[in-house]
């Protein structure tokens, strides 16, 4: 036979780059291995001074603990209420009052948390006999997550990342919502709201064992205000600070250009990253950057930040062993990149994540789920950040006014819709009517005001006496023009939710003899539109805040200058309370001033506001101390697992 | 032949251009344009100007204000390793540098090392911008500095139209802030700061700059480079075909023939219609289903249902090994373990067109006069078939070969999705949805340039494999 590369051949040298690749990748592996195993030799060395350090701290605990041994007897109640918790939720849908007893309920958490203490609730649990270090809580995204780098970053997952990463100066209580210190431990706001300025602690590290000063500040400022910096999202927010100044290490004095009510949250809340990490990093590569996340808190990313690539399908966080606070419980915080619901419904009765994020739709299925339910609790919290939706009656529509321009067809349409059965049907009740822009949860809101019924003879007297009525007997109210009162609302296209939104407020107002087009549009047709103010209604949502300034929205001023006043709502009396609110430096005459303006706008209604939703969570059993507050969740740093029920370590 | 090859690739760019063209302008001439969904999951906004301030920037870096004739051509130059340069990738030599920062330095707004790295900043962009010596401008920003009000014509040089209010609000800041005493510097600084955040990525095309130079994809919406997210993305989707494809080969080539030679006996109707019957299966419905089943805890807990490796994987050995704790699988079984339920999935579809293809070729082959003649003359049976039918019947399979190669590269989205792997297909489908144009562009040009590529390395092939063929 004569000698030509033959099928034979070919499986042979396929065989051998198969070989030759297997053998490579060994070696890399190898190596891999070599380099973790150095890695685990320093991380033992570090450990065991730990270990030393915790057995001093212990024996001076001994002593102090005796006194607080009540407290640990307490702890069975506080396990109960978390069942109670899980329990409640399960009718939670039922009970419809904003304030009602099943937001206080879970509220009350544990006795033993120390308010004077910034760690309180950190350190409470760690009373309880069943407390222990240790295990990894593990965690999903539906996303792949491609930067982690602070201030270019923009989607929440990373938020959630960096939460655990960078520190603010001061933070929010989740209870009670006041400001408690935490890198600063204490804060002067000047009497006419110009100055704030605050002290930091001297004993703040970041997690390369540096101390953090107020240079780190200051230079977090200017990073931030770097126009060659990818921020522009964050740069309007600054705007207000005339200038920074650092009269000593531990002092920052932030000076304002007026006074505004946000300056304390927006200065305070600022996220502190280490000067001298990111000053050898030039613009460009920061703006193109994947990983450099480096800060205080209690968490570190598990590699170097400069070696950080996403893609790997999850993120790990590894403890901060130089963390200046209490350590936190578990040794890492995973998140995993699972893109399908299937499989991330797998993953969690597969034991592989401990979270598992139930949306509206999946809740009446899984709620009584007794597999999940046998190793899982269910969790249901509201937060002020969770925004609210709304349908928006634009007023002016090629500088004519609209039919929405009357408060009467205003009010009409927010009576006919009937709000509570669209947050049963079409959010699983997953969701708390809404009475204005402010969240119940929030200090803005004023408990008093009750959500307008649904009362279709009113909205129909009210219409009637704004002179809209059916003069041809075509079933179809006539204006007083004699024109049909037909509009279209626009929500965004491809949403089923929004669709089911839009079919159902079609028959409620055809009820009353109006007519609705829907006309789902795509979303940067609609950027457009809303910027034209070309249409005539829309729904949509607003994310939120615990204290959020209205003006944007409903001050008359954001209606030219592409403000976000699309509706044209135009009330002096509105415009002269935001004004004056957002100068008031006072908080309670502050909430006084807040709680008018949601008055008079729940008077009238420029927006028919919907509601605001309520999330769902299973969590695995096995983590413990899972607790509700006003804000939502409780910090992962507050959880832990028993020592029994750890999985993850080895 | 050589001549054959050359003729073919310049063929190749009218047609890469004509592909490139359609999908630009079919994804720009679309409702709502390029761009981003500045949306949360929830269809919530972010409140307040930042949502259009970052359109502004986006506009700049994508030149999305342009023509859209002209954000092509400029799109074609960037990927293109022959064109102009951009003004914004003008880098000036250290010494340059200095002089510039030197006569800059003693200019009181420039105490703050930051506020004197960006009058640098602006004043390089205007140099590489307009073209002039970078002395020249910073000498001229220092005289026009003198008066800040009217130093907003600074604007005017990089073509920049301030929205109207915003140029009236900073004119008016700029007024208050020049009369006060020692506000000059700080009018200074508030105008360097505008104008350094609106010239921000703004870039020409120095049509005085012809040459050679490096193809540059772009970046995301996101704000990664594309080169970076494909070489992220692309080992994943190779690895997941190389493993698929000889699969599907082996088992089309011994089913095909086996059919083949038992032509209507019980194996060739049984393999016709299982595999037609798994082609008839949507992926969808499979991997859900196999999830369901063999990964989940409540049935089959067999396979892992998510990604490619186990959380623990980097601690493992890379082979199989017993260990005083017992068996660990180690790397490389743990990730075929992964493997096996989606490369499952992109398997069985693929079977009944090979098998299909091959049993007629050798059918074809074996009622040939060739065949006759070699059992005629007593050569074995197993040897005819496998030596020189199978040899002859191959020549379909280059055919489809050829449309393989550029599926290496474009990834499966479905079975990515469902098993949450992160390759090239969910890239692609997102990068569509939120019509991220750098992304759906590079990844078209690339597929094309492959497809296009690999049909005449088909026809190299043919004339290979067969010697009637000559393309002379």
């Amino acid at each position: 036979m004569e000698n030509r590369f033959g099928f034979k051949d070919l499986i042979t040298s396929l065989l051998l780059v198969a070989l030759l690749v297997s053998v490579w990748l060994a070696m890399a592996q190898y190596n891999h291995h070599f380099t973790v195993l150095k890695s685990i030799e320093e991380k033992l060395d570090a450990q065991r001074a730990a270990l030393q350090e915790l057995s001093a701290t212990l024996q001076r605990g001994l002593t102090m603990a005796a006194p607080a041994n009540p407290n640990s007897t307490a702890t069975t109640p506080a396990t109960t209420t978390n069942n109670n918790t899980s329990t409640s939720t399960n009718n939670a849908h039922a009970t419809t009052t904003p304030n009602g007893a099943q937001s206080t309920g879970p509220f009350t958490g544990t006795a033993s948390i120390d308010a004077s203490d910034p760690f309180g609730r950190v350190r409470a649990p760690r009373l309880r006999d069943d407390f222990a270090f240790g295990d990894w809580f593990v965690d999903s995204f539906a996303q792949v997550v491609g930067k982690l780098t602070p201030l270019i970053a923009t989607d929440a997952y990373q938020s959630a990342i960096e939460g655990y990463v960078l520190e603010p100066l001061i933070t929010r209580d989740p209870d009670t919502l006041e400001w408690k210190p935490w890198i600063a431990s204490a804060w002067q706001v000047s009497e006419d709201g110009l100055t704030i300025s605050f002290d930091l602690r001297k004993d703040v590290k970041f997690s390369d064992n540096t101390p953090l000063t107020s240079a780190d500040v200051l230079y977090t400022y200017n990073l931030t205000m770097n126009p060659e910096i990818n921020a522009p999202r964050l740069r309007p927010y600054y705007e207000n600070i005339e200038s920074v100044e650092t009269p000593d290490p531990h002092r920052v004095v932030f000076r304002l250009k007026r006074p505004y009510f946000m300056s304390l949250s927006i200065t305070g809340g600022m996220t502190i990253m280490p000067k001298h990490f990111y000053e050898k990093i030039s613009a460009v590569e920061f703006n193109e950057s994947t990983g450099l996340l480096m800060g205080s808190g209690p968490y570190k990313l598990a590699v170097d930040p400069h070696r950080w690539q996403p893609g790997s399908g999850r993120i790990e966080l590894i403890r901060n062993e130089h963390y200046w606070g209490p350590r936190p419980s578990f040794d890492r915080l995973v998140w995993r990149e699972i893109t399908d619901e299937k499989a991330s419904e797998v993953s969690f009765r597969n034991s592989d994540i401990d979270v598992y994020v139930v949306r509206p739709e999946q809740y009446a299925k899984f709620k009584d789920d007794k597999d999940l339910l046998a190793k899982a609790n269910l969790h249901e919290y509201e937060s002020p950040t969770f925004g609210y939706r709304y349908v928006g009656w634009n007023q002016r529509l090629n500088d004519k006014p609209t039919p929405f321009a009357d408060q009467r067809v205003r009010m009409a349409m927010t009576l006919l819709t009937n709000r509570q059965e669209m947050a049963d049907q079409l959010m699983s009740g997953l969701a708390t009517v809404a009475t204005g822009p402010f969240h119940h949860l929030s200090p803005q809101s004023d408990p008093n005001i009750k959500p307008w019924p649904f009362d279709t003879a009113r909205a129909k007297a009210l219409l009637q006496e704004a002179g809209y009525m059916d003069r041809d007997g075509d079933g179809i109210l006539e204006g007083p023009d004699g024109k049909p009162f037909r509009f279209k609302l626009i929500y965004p296209a491809g949403s089923v939710n929004y669709q089911q939104m839009a079919t159902y407020l079609k028959d409620a107002y055809a009820r009353a003899g109006i007519v609705l087009d829907a006309d789902p549009t795509e979303w940067n047709t609609m950027i457009q539109r809303i910027n034209d103010r070309n249409f005539e209604a829309i729904t949509l949502g607003w994310g939120g805040v615990v204290e959020s300034d209205p003006k944007q929205i409903f001050h008359s001023e954001m209606i030219a200058e592409g403000g976000d006043n699309y509706v044209s709502y135009n009330n002096p009396q509105i415009d002269a309370l935001i004004d004056k609110a957002r100068m008031t430096v006072d908080e309670e005459a502050r909430k006084e001033l807040w709680r008018q303006v949601h008055r008079i706008l729940h008077e009238d209604q420029p927006y028919t506001f919907l509601f605001n939703s309520r999330a769902v969570v299973f969590i695995d059993k096995r983590v413990q101390n899972v607790l509700i507050t006003r804000t939502g969740m409780n910090d992962r740093t507050e959880m832990f697992v028993p020592l029994k029920l750890q999985r993850w370590n080895r | 032949m050589l001549g054959y090859i050359v003729r073919r690739l310049l063929l190749m760019v009218p047609t890469l251009l004509g592909v490139l063209a359609v999908v630009f302008f079919i994804m720009a001439f679309s409702p709502g344009g390029f761009g981003g969904r500045e949306m949360g999951a929830e269809g919530q906004v972010t409140e307040g100007q930042d949502a259009r301030r970052l359109r502004k920037q986006m506009e700049r870096r994508y030149g999305n204000n342009l023509p859209k004739v002209v954000q092509f051509g400029r799109w074609l130059n960037q990927v293109s390793p022959v064109g102009f340069t951009m003004s914004g990738d003008i880098v000036f030599d250290d010494s340059t540098l200095a002089e510039v920062r030197a006569a800059l330095a003693d200019m009181p707004l420039n105490t703050h090392p930051q506020s004197l790295d960006r009058a640098v900043g602006v004043t390089l962009n205007i140099a590489a911008y307009r073209n002039e010596n970078p002395r020249d401008v910073a000498a001229m920003l220092r005289t026009q500095l003198a008066d800040p009000v009217e130093a907003m014509s600074l604007f005017a040089k990089f073509d920049v139209k301030l929205d109207e209010y915003v140029a009236r609000r900073l004119k008016e800041r700029l007024k208050t802030l020049s009369l006060r005493e020692g506000g000059l510097p700080r009018a200074q600084n508030e105008l360097l700061d505008e104008l350094a955040f609106e010239i921000s990525g703004v870039s020409r095309v120095r049509f005085d700059q012809p040459g050679f130079k490096w193809p540059d994809l772009g970046t995301s919406l996101k704000g990664r480079r594309v080169s970076a997210l494909l070489a992220e993305r692309v080992p994943v989707t190779m690895l997941l075909n190389v493993i698929t494809l000889p699969i599907i080969y082996t088992i089309a080539i011994f089913s095909g023939v086996t059919a083949a030679r038992r032509r209507g006996a019980s194996f060739d109707v049984g393999i016709g219609l299982t595999f037609v019957a798994l082609w008839s299966v949507p992926v969808m419905w499979t991997g859900v289903m196999l999830m369901e089943y063999f990964a989940n805890v409540r049935y089959f807990h067999i396979f892992p249902a998510v990604g490619l490796h186990s959380m623990r994987a980097d601690e493992m050995p890379f082979l199989p090994m017993w260990t005083q704790s017992g068996f660990t699988p180690g790397w490389l079984l743990d990730m075929i373990w992964h493997l096996i339920l989606p490369v499952f999935c992109l398997t069985y579809g693929g079977l009944a067109v090979m098998t299909k293809v091959m049993r007629g070729a050798v059918l074809d082959n074996l009622a040939s006069d060739y065949i006759r003649t070699a059992r005629a003359k007593g050569v074995p049976a197993n040897q005819v078939l496998w030596r020189h039918v199978l040899a002859n019947s191959l020549l379909p399979l280059i055919t489809m070969a050829s449309g393989l190669i550029p599926s290496l590269f474009v990834g499966a989205v479905v079975v990515e999705s469902i098993f949450s792997i992160n390759g090239m297909g969910k890239l692609s489908i997102e990068a569509a949805f939120a019509k991220d144009r750098e992304v759906v562009m590079a990844t078209t040009l690339i597929a094309a340039m492959l497809g296009l590529g690999a049909e005449i390395l088909r026809d190299v092939c043919y004339a290979i494999a067969d010697p009637r063929v000559s393309y002379e």
